[in-house]
């Protein structure tokens, strides 16, 4: 901690070596001394795929990006409370999967009903509403469309504990030792939560797989 | 020479299959196999499919569009922020704080003017009569007598007050609170009270264990007790 605290005294104060290459946790130590410049860099770095992240397990683009922003405040706020016992993409990670998770609880408690949800019709089928797209596509185009939706409509059927996992180590590309830290798990089952999520997008996916 | 039963010989298989197939999920890159992994998929092709699968599964997931963040971004969380770590101080000074603040300077100055004089002539005329209220004269705004209520069963420490209405929503008569004179209500020193609701289906007598004072109605309409209704005051 100490040498960490020295390297950002060393970024701070000599200016030797650039914002840009300064590592997460160095980065952190200049926020809590309130370099904005910094922050400025970890947002940077983390704006997109947190942003990407939370949109997998939401399916849902403004609300992504609302709580993106919202787990930046909360890194900027508890700075002086960050510990360095994991990398900083764990913990930022982690507060991302609370948000979501926690998201995906408050909708399921309010039953949100979305315009392009299944809605049944008056002879009694159930459909999806999927309102045109006017613009004009390519066959290719089409087709990445329709396998973009698949996976995005697969990803969002999973339970979300399944969902947070899977994300995380297929869409991500975190390590299964990096999962465990952040959904604060055993190995074991985030490995078999990985498993069972990839059994069951096997199901759904099976027409791209 | 000894030799393992059939189905025993195929449970071992099934469980070297399965670790295999437990190699190959944990891989790190879909591609990429465990040495144990690639020489029993050159074998088996159940093994070999479930590979096959799992890495077209893998890159579908992986290959599927990243979404990048408005270009107003930085912006707003900038906004954010700024709004986040203002100084707390603020957050209390704003107009819904003042009307707050103003109505419950005024709750209290009318607690004062009723309860002050109260106070002072209970001194005088020591115990405050507290079994009696006076069923409401018939008059040009009055509801029918109520000669039953004048003896609370719940004992001579109550106040019992009146409300008697039935649910305008209904096209019935709108819901009248019937005030006693202020001067017969008083309130128990246990601070009871009873409040009995008359409507079509019977009298209902509900024991209070406060009595507010204030600008928000207490009782609300509320299935299935229709008869309770907002009352125009407060006591």
């Amino acid at each position: 901690m100490a040498a960490i605290t020295h390297q950002a005294q060393t970024i701070e104060l000599g200016g030797s070596r650039s914002i840009e290459s300064a590592n997460d946790h160095e980065l952190l130590v200049a926020i809590r001394d309130g370099d904005e410049s910094a922050f400025q860099e970890i947002v940077r770095r983390y704006r997109n795929p947190i942003t990407n992240f939370i949109y997998r397990m939401l399916d849902d683009y403004d609300r992504s990006v609302e709580l993106a922003q919202e787990t930046f405040i909360r890194v900027y706020t508890s700075a002086s409370r960050y510990q360095a016992n994991y990398s900083f993409s764990t913990y930022i990670y982690r507060i991302a999967t609370n948000l979501a998770i926690s998201e995906l609880r408050k909708r399921k408690r309010r039953k949100l009903v979305s315009l392009f949800s299944p809605y049944t019709n008056e002879d009694g089928e159930t459909l999806e509403m999927d309102p045109p797209d006017q613009t004009t596509l390519q066959d290719e185009a089409l087709i990445e469309d329709e396998r973009r939706k698949a996976v995005s409509r697969a990803i969002k059927s999973l339970p979300e504990k399944y969902r947070a996992a899977v994300v995380l180590r297929d869409v991500e590309g975190l390590s299964y030792d990096r999962i465990a830290e952040v959904m604060n798990l055993s190995e074991g089952t985030v490995k078999s939560r990985i498993n069972r999520a990839r059994n069951l997008l096997k199901e759904k996916l099976s027409a791209y797989v | 020479m000894f030799r393992l039963p059939s189905v025993t010989r195929g449970e071992s298989f099934m469980n070297g299959c399965e670790r295999i197939m437990s190699l190959i999920d944990q891989s790190h890159r879909p591609d990429v196999l465990p040495i144990e992994a690639e020489a029993h998929i050159d074998a088996c092709e159940s093994c070999r499919l479930f590979a096959n699968e799992r890495a077209a599964l893998r890159d579908l997931l992986a290959s599927s569009a990243r979404v990048t963040v408005p270009e107003n971004f930085d912006f707003v969380l900038k906004q954010k922020l700024a709004a986040s770590s203002s100084p707390a101080a603020a957050s209390w000074m704003t107009p819904a704080f003042y009307f707050r603040l103003a109505a419950s300077a005024a709750a209290v100055v009318i607690l004062a003017i009723i309860f002050v004089p109260r106070y002072f002539q209970a001194g005088k005329s020591g115990p405050v009569a507290i079994d009696r209220v006076e069923a409401p004269k018939p008059g040009a705004d009055q509801v029918t007598p109520l000669p039953d209520i004048v003896h609370s069963p719940i004992g001579p420490s109550v106040t019992p007050v009146v409300l008697n209405g039935r649910n305008s929503s209904r096209g019935q008569s709108r819901a009248r609170y019937t005030p006693p004179p202020p001067e017969e209500v008083y309130l128990g020193d246990d601070r009871t009270g009873t409040l009995l609701i008359r409507s079509d289906a019977g009298d209902v007598e509900l024991p209070m264990r406060t009595v507010s004072y204030g600008s928000q109605s207490p009782f609300y309409g509320a299935e299935p007790r229709q008869s309770v209704r907002a009352t125009p005051r407060t006591f």
